[in-house]
């Protein structure tokens, strides 16, 4: 099953058409750059100030741009369709007598959205690796913080692949609530817009100061954390909590979804 | 006898309404089963059960002679099923779905897969298919397509629910063909179904539900028993009619309708009374008499004042 959804993944039209939306944002942005510069006004995180001068910088630049709402969505697209969709379209009636085990089709349906994370950072950063490249040059980068000597290019090109494995790895979490969501709806759509109220949800209680007790449980809370491996020394206290929660709840809704699927009549 | 198909007391309640109720139903592995209800009476429901996408409220369902959805895993390989429309990812042509389908679960050997398609395909009248996606077919060759998928591993049991919708009555003879074919090599055939004619000219043995309580569980021959009427054409009506006075039902010319219990008797007396009989017809129920009388769709009125037949 798992080798047929990731089949299926790649053999469908949608999946490369959100990928190329996603990797065409950052190359929009530095064409934007390119003619404009940036401004007097600072924008965005410090370091894209820093991509008119080291195209080294775009791809970390790019990820930035991507991961607030642009990644969220195309993964919720996909994780809310994941069941609600086959239930809607009826083929999930099939599988299930086929039979394939619902536990297996929810891995095998979690592993290809996984997939689907893995090629879109890639896309988008190997996109604003070369549009970089092409149009700021590149140069070894300054550490962030910390001082001390510039990271080498080859030191900065590991730094940016796992930027991108850390964001791909963010998205677990509510890629989790979506598919758990998909789960108890025959509508993918509304299993996609719950899961992103979730998101808003989290990234408007990470604002409020009162809400201080919570934010470090929120699913989007260490989104920007991989910011850090461009510091010298690398402060891996918030990658790692990222990574523990995002992991725990991709855990947990995988296996509450896996729980109620269990349980559901199928009567799409 | 061994079961293809043995359920005991299944009943499904949704939210207090009880949809199907304690049926018991048992089909023999080599037959051709119908199961006939009108819209909303519970089949869908039923055979959902059956094939473990419903959880039974409460009752048993055994399938090839295992529980099920204990057994699911062992028992549906060996079972094909079209449960209502068929379904699709309508973007892949119908090779490649009906590969990724067989690759999804057990039971598909990786090895004959390709031959087994082209032979299914075939099978089902789709065996010059192109690579077009899904979602252009017309609804007779989506018909068919399911049925290819449901055909694809060779099964012992058959479930099919209205296989024959959006069909053409070429289309339909096929199917029927395919199918008879099909359960002479030994599949069990279980036949969903709103459709009398359907049932009649495919099934030998047959249950009728209504309100998700099952009406009759018999054989075909059994429900559409003999009305006790016979139907009598001959050039001396008039010596007949004589005779036949006081079970005499009707008469329109030279065929005339009288009430007997005992066919033979009544031809042997009008034989040798001189009378020349060209045609003697026992008058059977029809299915869509049996099926309105027990389903009570015709308001309740039975099959017993039945009009003549011509």
């Amino acid at each position: 099953m798992i080798r047929v959804e990731l089949r299926l993944l790649l053999l469908r039209r949608r999946t490369w058409l959100s990928v190329l939306m996603l990797a065409a944002l950052p190359v929009i942005v530095a064409f934007f750059l390119k003619i404009s510069g940036t401004g007097s006004k600072p924008i965005g995180p410090a370091f894209l100030a820093e991509v008119v001068r080291n195209g080294t910088w775009f791809p970390v630049a790019a990820l930035a741009l991507v991961l607030p709402l642009f990644l969220p969505v195309a993964v919720l697209l996909l994780a809310g369709d994941a069941i609600a969709g086959e239930a809607s379209a009826g083929t999930l009636r099939y599988l299930v007598i086929r039979p394939v085990g619902r536990g297996r089709l929810l891995a095998a349906k979690m592993i290809s959205i996984i997939a689907y994370l893995l090629i879109a950072v890639s896309a988008v950063t190997s996109t604003a690796f070369t549009v970089g490249w092409a149009l700021f040059g590149l140069a070894p980068i300054q550490p962030l913080s910390g001082g001390g000597p510039p990271f080498s290019l080859p030191d900065a090109t590991i730094r940016i692949g796992l930027s991108a494995l850390f964001v791909a790895a963010s998205m677990l979490g509510i890629a989790g609530f979506g598919l758990f969501l998909s789960t108890i709806t025959s509508t993918p759509l509304a299993a996609t817009l719950g899961a992103l109220g979730i998101l808003v949800t989290a990234g408007v209680l990470d604002q409020i100061p009162s809400a201080e007790v919570i934010q470090p449980y929120l699913p989007t809370h260490y989104w920007m954390a991989f910011v850090d491996l461009f510091r010298a020394p690398v402060p891996w206290s918030s990658i790692q909590h990222g990574l523990l929660l995002e992991g725990g709840y991709g855990l947990a809704t995988i296996i509450l979804a896996r729980i109620v699927f269990a349980a559901r009549d199928i009567t799409s | 006898m061994t079961f293809a198909i043995h359920a005991d007391g299944l009943t499904k309640r949704y939210r207090g309404r009880t949809v199907v109720d304690c049926l018991d139903l048992q089909v023999a592995t080599g037959d051709r089963f119908g199961f006939l209800g009108p819209n909303g009476s519970g089949k869908s429901t039923t055979v959902r059960m059956l094939l473990g996408l419903v959880r039974p409220s409460a009752g048993s369902v055994q399938l090839l002679g295992r529980s099920m959805p204990r057994h699911a895993r062992q028992v549906l390989p060996k079972v094909g099923a079209l449960v209502e429309a068929p379904a699709f990812h309508t973007f892949l042509p119908a090779r490649v779905e009906l590969a990724a389908l067989d690759s999804a679960g057990r039971g598909g050997a990786r090895r004959s897969r390709r031959k087994r398609i082209e032979d299914t395909l075939e099978r089902v009248g789709l065996g010059d298919v192109d690579d077009r996606p899904i979602g252009r077919f017309s609804l007779g060759m989506k018909q068919r397509l399911a049925l290819a998928a449901a055909l694809l591993r060779h099964p012992k049991l058959l479930i099919l629910d209205e296989p024959t919708n959006g069909l053409d009555p070429q289309s339909i003879r096929e199917i029927r063909d395919l199918l008879l074919e099909l359960n002479a090599a030994g599949t069990t055939v279980f036949l969903s179904s709103h459709l009398l004619a359907e049932v009649e000219m495919l099934c030998t043995e047959t249950a009728i539900i209504c309100d998700g309580r099952l009406v009759a569980h018999d054989s075909l021959n059994a429900l559409c028993g003999p009305t006790g009427r016979v139907t009598l054409r001959t050039p001396d009506s008039d010596l007949a009619a004589h005779l036949l006075e006081r079970v005499l039902e009707g008469r329109e010319g030279h065929s005339l309708i009288a009430r007997t219990l005992n066919p033979m008797a009544l031809n042997a007396a009008l034989v040798s009374a001189g009378v020349r009989v060209h045609e003697l017809v026992v008058e059977r129920r029809t299915l869509e008499d049996v099926f309105l009388e027990l389903t009570g769709s015709d308001g309740g009125g039975g099959w017993e004042p039945a009009e003549d037949e011509q």
